[in-house]
C-alpha cells in the first residue's frame, strides 16, 4: 500500500508540474480523500473516520501550518470543505507535498492503530482506483 | 408420505472445547445470544467463532453498533493468533451502525441490517454489543419499533435469510425476562469470578436448541490463541472406549519386594496414593514406578507441581524424559481449575499412549488450583480420578502426609477413599536412627501384605527390607524392644 500512497503523491507532483493549478491539486485530492471516507465509514463509523482525519491534520500542520484552517469546522469530512479551500490557497506543488504529507500521516496513523495488514485490506481498493484514475487525469487546462 | 426430518448442519466452532459442550458443533442458521459482564471474552469468543467459519462461500458480517469503538475492537482483536487480516473485506465484512443505533430508531437500525444482509448475503452475523440496542430502544419517547418486535424480526430475517446469527450483549443477570433470550435458540453465558486474588472464567450453555449440551460451568483461559474451553471432565471422558489391557493386568512398581506386598503389583486401571512425611521417597516411588514402565515400553506421564530443578529427579528419570518414554507435564501457572488439568493430561495421554501416570503430589496440585477451586477440591479430584480410571491408565499420586503417632491417617484431604490402593510411609525412631518404614493398606479386591516393612533409599532407588518383629509399638514413632520376642514362623512377611 505504501506503493499505493506513493504512486498517489507522484501523480498529484506530476499534475502539479503538468500546469494543473492548485484548485485543480484539491479537486484531485478530495476525491481521494471521500474515497477513503466512503471505504472506511462503514467500518469505523463516520465519527471514527472524523478523528482520524483531525488527528492527521494535527500532525501534518506542523510541516504545514496553513493546515490548521482545514480543521477549523467540526469533522464533516464528507465534503472536505476546508481541506479544498486550504489548498486551493496555496502554490500547486505545495498543495500537492502538503496533501501528500496529510494523506502520508493518515495512513501511518490507522497502521499504528490496527496494524499494516489490516490498513491495507481497508484501503486496498481506494488507493489503487485513485491511483489508476489519476493515471487517466483528464483535468489538464 | 416423504417422512424425512430436516437435519441440522453443525458448524465446527473451531474454539477448543466449545464442539464438546456444544454436542458437535453449532447448528447452522440458529439465532444465539453471547452473553456476559464486560471484559469476560464475549467479543473474543465471537470473533475466534468467525475467523473459524467465514469464508468466501460464507461470509461473515460483523456489526458493530454503539459499544466498543470500531477502530479499537480492530486494534486488540488482532493481536489474537486467530485473527487473519487477509479474510478482512474477502470473507469477513465490518459495517459499524453506531450512528443508526444512537437516534434510537430500531426500525432503522433493522432496516439497515436488512440492506447489508442482501448485499452482502451473509451465512454468518454478528451483531456487537447488543446491549446497546437494547438501551437505545429504552429511550425516553421512543415510538419507534419495540425491542421486542425488534428481536422477532431479526431473528426471523437471519433464519430465512440463512444466517447463523449472534447478538453480543452485556446482561448482568440470566433470569431478567429480556425477550432476546426467548427468541434465542443458543444461550452462551460467560462469566469470570473473582475470589482473594484470583479470577476464574466459566461458561455455560444455558440454552442450545435441538441437540444435548454439556450441562455445567465450564473453565476457560483466553491466551494469545483466543479462548480455550475446558469442559467438564466427567462429561468428556463418557464417550471413552477405555482400556485395551487384559483383565487382571498388574503392573509392577519398579520397588523390589512392593509388588509382592500388593498381592502381585498394581493391578492396571488403578488408582494409588502414596502418603508419608516429607523427605519419605514418595517422589522416588513415583519415578521408579515410570521408570518401571519404560523398562516394559510402556509411555507414562509427570505431572510435576514440585521438585523445579530437573537435577532433583534424578538422572535415570531426567533421561526417560530425554528419550520420550516419560512425558513431563510442568504446570506453568497457578489458579488452575481441575477441568484445565484433566483437559491438558487427557490430551497428552492419547498424544503419547501413555498407560501410567504420577501426579507429584496432591499438596502441590492443590496449591496450584484458583481458590474458589480449593473449596471442592475432593469432588474435583474425584471427578479427575473417575476420568482417569475411565480412560484405563495407571495412576500414582503422592501426598504430603505429616506423621502424627497419636492417630492413623492416610490423607490430608480425606481423599483416600477416591483410591483403588494406598501405600503409607513413616518415620520411626530406631537406636536413635530416623528409619522409614512401609505398608500397604489397601489394594481394592486383592489380597496384600499388611506387613509394616522397614525400607532403605540409595543410589538404586528404593530397597525394601524386613520387619521389626522385635521391636513393638511403630506407629507410634518410638518403638521399644519386645521383651522375650521368639519368631513365628508362618509370618511370611518375615525376612
Amino acid at each position: 500500500m505504501q506503493n499505493g500512497l506513493q504512486h498517489n503523491q507522484a501523480n498529484l507532483v506530476r499534475l502539479a508540474v503538468e500546469g494543473v493549478d492548485a484548485a485543480g491539486i484539491a479537486d484531485t485530492a478530495i476525491t481521494t480523500w471521500q474515497a477513503i471516507e466512503t471505504a472506511l465509514s462503514p467500518i469505523l463509523g463516520e465519527r471514527g473516520v472524523a478523528s482520524l482525519y483531525q488527528r492527521s491534520l494535527y500532525l501534518a500542520r506542523v510541516d504545514y501550518p496553513w493546515l490548521t484552517a482545514a480543521s477549523k469546522t467540526p469533522p464533516q469530512t464528507r465534503d472536505f470543505v476546508d481541506l479544498r479551500a486550504a489548498l486551493s490557497q496555496q502554490s500547486n506543488a505545495h498543495a500537492a507535498a502538503a496533501n501528500g504529507a496529510l494523506l502520508e500521516t493518515f495512513y501511518n496513523l490507522l497502521t499504528s492503530l490496527i496494524g499494516a495488514a489490516l490498513t491495507d485490506r481497508l484501503l486496498d481498493s481506494v488507493l489503487d482506483n485513485s491511483t489508476s484514475n489519476l493515471d487517466g487525469h483528464n483535468t489538464l487546462p | 408420505m416423504n417422512t424425512e426430518k430436516v437435519s441440522i448442519n453443525r458448524l465446527v466452532t473451531g474454539v477448543p472445547g466449545l464442539d464438546e459442550i456444544l454436542g458437535g458443533g453449532l447448528p447452522e442458521f440458529s439465532f444465539n445470544v453471547i452473553a456476559g459482564a464486560p471484559g469476560c471474552g464475549k467479543t473474543t469468543l465471537a470473533h475466534q467463532i468467525m475467523f473459524a467459519l467465514a469464508t468466501p462461500e460464507r461470509p461473515a458480517l460483523y456489526i458493530t453498533v454503539l459499544g466498543e469503538p470500531p477502530l479499537k475492537m480492530l486494534r486488540y482483536q488482532q493481536q489474537f493468533e486467530f485473527f487473519d487480516a487477509e479474510k478482512v473485506q474477502c470473507s469477513i465484512h465490518f459495517v459499524n451502525l453506531a450512528d443508526d443505533t444512537a437516534a434510537g430508531d430500531l426500525s432503522k437500525v433493522l432496516s439497515r441490517i436488512v440492506t447489508e444482509v442482501q448485499m452482502r448475503g451473509p451465512g454468518l452475523v454478528f451483531v456487537d454489543s447488543f446491549r446497546s440496542v437494547v438501551l437505545a430502544s429504552q429511550q425516553e419517547n421512543n415510538e419507534f419499533l419495540s425491542l421486542q418486535q425488534f428481536i422477532q424480526q431479526l431473528g426471523m430475517l437471519m433464519t430465512s435469510w440463512q444466517a447463523t446469527t449472534f447478538l453480543i450483549g452485556e446482561y448482568f443477570n440470566e433470569t431478567d425476562p429480556n425477550p432476546v433470550f426467548t427468541v434465542a435458540d443458543g444461550l452462551i453465558w460467560l462469566r469470570q469470578n473473582m475470589q482473594r486474588n484470583s479470577m476464574v472464567r466459566k461458561l455455560e450453555l444455558i440454552k442450545m436448541r435441538g441437540q444435548p449440551t454439556l450441562p455445567g460451568l465450564h473453565t476457560f483461559r483466553i491466551s494469545s490463541a483466543g479462548i480455550n474451553i475446558f469442559a467438564r471432565t466427567q462429561a468428556v471422558v463418557q464417550t471413552e472406549s477405555g482400556s485395551t489391557w487384559p483383565a487382571g493386568t498388574r503392573l509392577k512398581m519398579g520397588a523390589p519386594g512392593l509388588d509382592e506386598m500388593m498381592g502381585g503389583g498394581l493391578p492396571h486401571g488403578y488408582s494409588l496414593l502414596v502418603a508419608g512425611p516429607s523427605g519419605s521417597g514418595k517422589s522416588i516411588l513415583g519415578g521408579a514406578f515410570l521408570a518401571e514402565g519404560a523398562r516394559n515400553g510402556e509411555t507414562g506421564i509427570l505431572i510435576a507441581f514440585e521438585q523445579h530443578f530437573n537435577s532433583t529427579r534424578g538422572p535415570v528419570i531426567e533421561k526417560l524424559i530425554e528419550s520420550g518414554h516419560i512425558s513431563l507435564i510442568d504446570i506453568p501457572t497457578s489458579e488452575l481449575s481441575i477441568d484445565e488439568i484433566s483437559t491438558l493430561l487427557i490430551a497428552e495421554i492419547h498424544r503419547v499412549k501413555a498407560s501410567r501416570v504420577v501426579i507429584d503430589s496432591l499438596s502441590g496440585l492443590e496449591l496450584a488450583l484458583a481458590p474458589s477451586f480449593q473449596e471442592d477440591f475432593r469432588e474435583s479430584l474425584a471427578r479427575m480420578v473417575w476420568a482417569l480410571a475411565k480412560i484405563g491408565v495407571s495412576l500414582l499420586m503422592t501426598s504430603e502426609l505429616e506423621d502424627r503417632y497419636n492417630e492413623l491417617s492416610f490423607s490430608p484431604y480425606g481423599t483416600a477413599f477416591l483410591t483403588d490402593a494406598i501405600i503409607v510411609q513413616r518415620y520411626i525412631e530406631v537406636d536413635s536412627r530416623l528409619q522409614r518404614v512401609m505398608a500397604v493398606v489397601k489394594v481394592r479386591a486383592s489380597a496384600h501384605s499388611n506387613a509394616l516393612r522397614l525400607f532403605d533409599i540409595d543410589d538404586n532407588g528404593i530397597r525394601i527390607g524386613g520387619m521389626l518383629l522385635d521391636h513393638e509399638g511403630l506407629l507410634g514413632g518410638s518403638p521399644s524392644e519386645r521383651p522375650n520376642y521368639k519368631p513365628l514362623n508362618r509370618d511370611a512377611d518375615s525376612d
